[in-house]
């Protein structure tokens, strides 16, 4: 009699547990609304080279075909953090809901580095490779004191439709300094004659600005696949843009020439980008 | 005789081969450069309408302002009141190599009605939202409408120059063998909601084979009397190409006023322009 007793409050306890939990009472179990992630960079992020080839093998043809470098790529230590949620109609949320003041920097914008080959040596002849490959520099790209105002909102979100969207509002208080360097100075041995007078320095002259935002919303930029084969494409499409950007202090070499900027940026519905490949 | 055509056969097939190969030695042309094939790159379709309510530089509090700079890259297309066809730009996006000089080319093609529309320059004038309601301390406003590319080319390049001995950039645009705008400049007169007293002057503008080069650097540097000269350094390395404005016309005027034509037109490499602040 005991035994059966036992049995029956072990069965009875065992079915309790595996009732389902009735959709009342989820809503106000704790822990259920998504993840936060908190990154710190204690040492700066480094990337040497992001480069864009615009050919499969990425060799270098006269007349088409080549590659665009961003080199030496550093963003300072800092620290931000971000929400990740699922709405109920099945789109994937990143919110960003914290981010420190950093800075950034592109040490070279340049097309066709080939960093297998040697570096300008000034003391012998460079080989038209060396100075096709080596010089072709733009400049250099510095972002000082990246700063979003509290109430910033930078979402990027995964659509049900399996697209992906940015939406970006910059409120007022929002800003950062930006500052361009020229590709520097080249004085290389033109007459392949060994001319030692051949040199090549970084860039020292540059033009700055402080630029702002007020209240400068992109709502929406969304990036989608459409069509299948030859007639498919990547589609760029707009929800809608408000606010207003400005270049403050702009300064060349140190002698400040104005302030400019674009206020009440309206961008039609009707507007897109088709974004596909070519052989 | 059947050895002998043979042999001829093996002459002018070996004649041929030469005549072939000779002519696959042969330079292309810059303006052959962007059909060749077996290169990769971006194809970009844009069809834009867009408006920036104001376009401002500003200096010791006064500034010069655009009022509604919109551009419309087919002015016939559809939007939420009209529809029409869908006719966006093509550009090409390549990298590109040319000699020691490397860069990105972007060759744009059907450009069929494209608007550019200036509602407005001012000097602290109007600079309120959305549109304008003050013609105080304004020049007038301009418009290029119905920019065609009459099936022509417009190619676009941007090269850095470091390689080839020379510092910054190089800009780069040739427009197609013709390329037609209507031109219109509106003098607003001082009544805002009504354009009975406003006076235009405008004509239709042909451009032929108009070519533009400029090398575009951050310079440092004195001149002999001690003063800096340097700042963004626009120089000029070609600029030619033929402009015509006709059927001219100012005001209400029933007539048009001619024809204008310069041909040959040529501004002098090594010109410059230079931007310092004070």
């Amino acid at each position: 009699m005991k035994k059966i007793i036992y049995i029956s409050l072990l069965c009875s306890s065992s079915c309790f547990a595996l009732l389902p939990i009735q959709d009342d009472d989820l809503s106000v179990i704790s822990g259920q609304s998504g993840i936060t992630i908190d990154i710190d960079t204690n040492a700066p992020i480094t990337i040497g080279e992001f480069r864009y080839n615009d050919t499969d093998n990425g060799a270098l043809e006269e007349g088409g075909g080549g590659s665009f470098s961003l080199r030496d790529i550093e963003i300072k230590e800092g620290s931000f953090s971000f929400d990740i949620d699922v709405s109920s109609d099945g789109e994937l949320f990143m919110k960003l809901n914290n981010f420190a003041t950093t800075d950034m920097s592109i040490g070279a914008i340049q097309f066709n580095y080939d960093s297998s080959l040697a570096a300008i040596d000034t003391s012998v002849i460079s080989s038209d490779a060396q100075l096709r490959n080596q010089y072709s520099r733009l400049g250099s790209l510095f972002i000082n004191d990246y700063t979003l105002a509290a109430t910033a909102d930078i979402t990027f979100k995964l659509t049900s439709d399996g697209g992906i969207a940015l939406t970006s509002v910059l409120p007022t208080g929002s800003f950062f300094y930006l500052t361009y360097t020229d590709d520097g100075e080249f004085i290389y041995d033109t007459n392949k004659d060994g001319d030692t007078t051949k040199n090549d320095t970084d860039g020292k002259n540059y033009i700055s600005a402080r630029v702002e935002f007020d209240d400068f919303k992109l709502n929406d930029i969304k990036l989608k696949g459409v069509g299948v084969g030859d007639d498919s494409y990547l589609e760029v499409s707009l929800g809608g843009t408000q606010g207003a950007i400005s270049f403050s202090d702009i300064n060349i070499n140190g002698s400040v020439i104005g302030s400019a900027g674009f206020e009440n940026i309206h961008v039609e519905p009707v507007s897109y980008l088709h974004i596909k490949g070519h052989q | 005789m059947k050895y002998c055509i043979s042999f001829i056969g093996t002459i002018g097939f070996a004649l041929l081969l030469q005549v072939q190969q000779v002519n696959a030695l042969q330079v292309l042309e810059e303006e052959n450069l962007r059909y060749i094939s077996g290169q990769s790159g971006v194809d970009l379709d844009l069809n834009f309408k867009g408006t920036i309510g104001r376009t401002f530089f500003k200096t010791d509090g006064n500034s010069l302002n655009i009022r509604n700079f919109s551009i419309d890259t087919d002015g016939s297309n559809g939007d939420a009141i009209n529809t029409g066809l869908d006719r966006p730009i093509n550009m090409v996006l390549d990298l590109v190599t040319r000699g020691t000089k490397s860069g990105l080319s972007v060759s744009i093609t059907n450009i069929n009605d494209l608007d550019l529309r200036f509602d407005q320059f001012n000097v602290n004038g109007d600079v309120t939202a959305d549109a304008v309601v003050g013609q105080m301390h304004s020049f007038g406003g301009l418009a290029l409408t119905n920019i065609n590319d009459h099936g022509g080319v417009t190619d676009f390049n941007i090269f850095a120059r470091g390689a080839s001995g020379e510092e910054g950039l190089q800009l780069e645009m040739n427009l197609p063998e013709t390329l037609t705008l209507n031109l219109s400049y509106t003098d607003y007169g001082s009544d805002n909601t009504s354009s009975a007293d406003d006076f235009s002057f405008g004509g239709d503008v042909t451009l032929n084979n108009f070519s533009v080069a400029n090398s575009v650097d951050l310079t440092t540097g004195k001149n002999a009397n001690g003063e800096e000269v340097g700042g963004l350094h626009i120089g000029v390395i070609t600029q030619t190409g033929d402009i015509t404005l006709s059927n001219i016309r100012a005001g209400n005027q029933q007539g048009t006023m001619g024809r204008l034509v310069i041909n040959g037109y040529t501004m002098t490499p090594e010109s410059y322009l230079t931007i310092q602040g004070k």
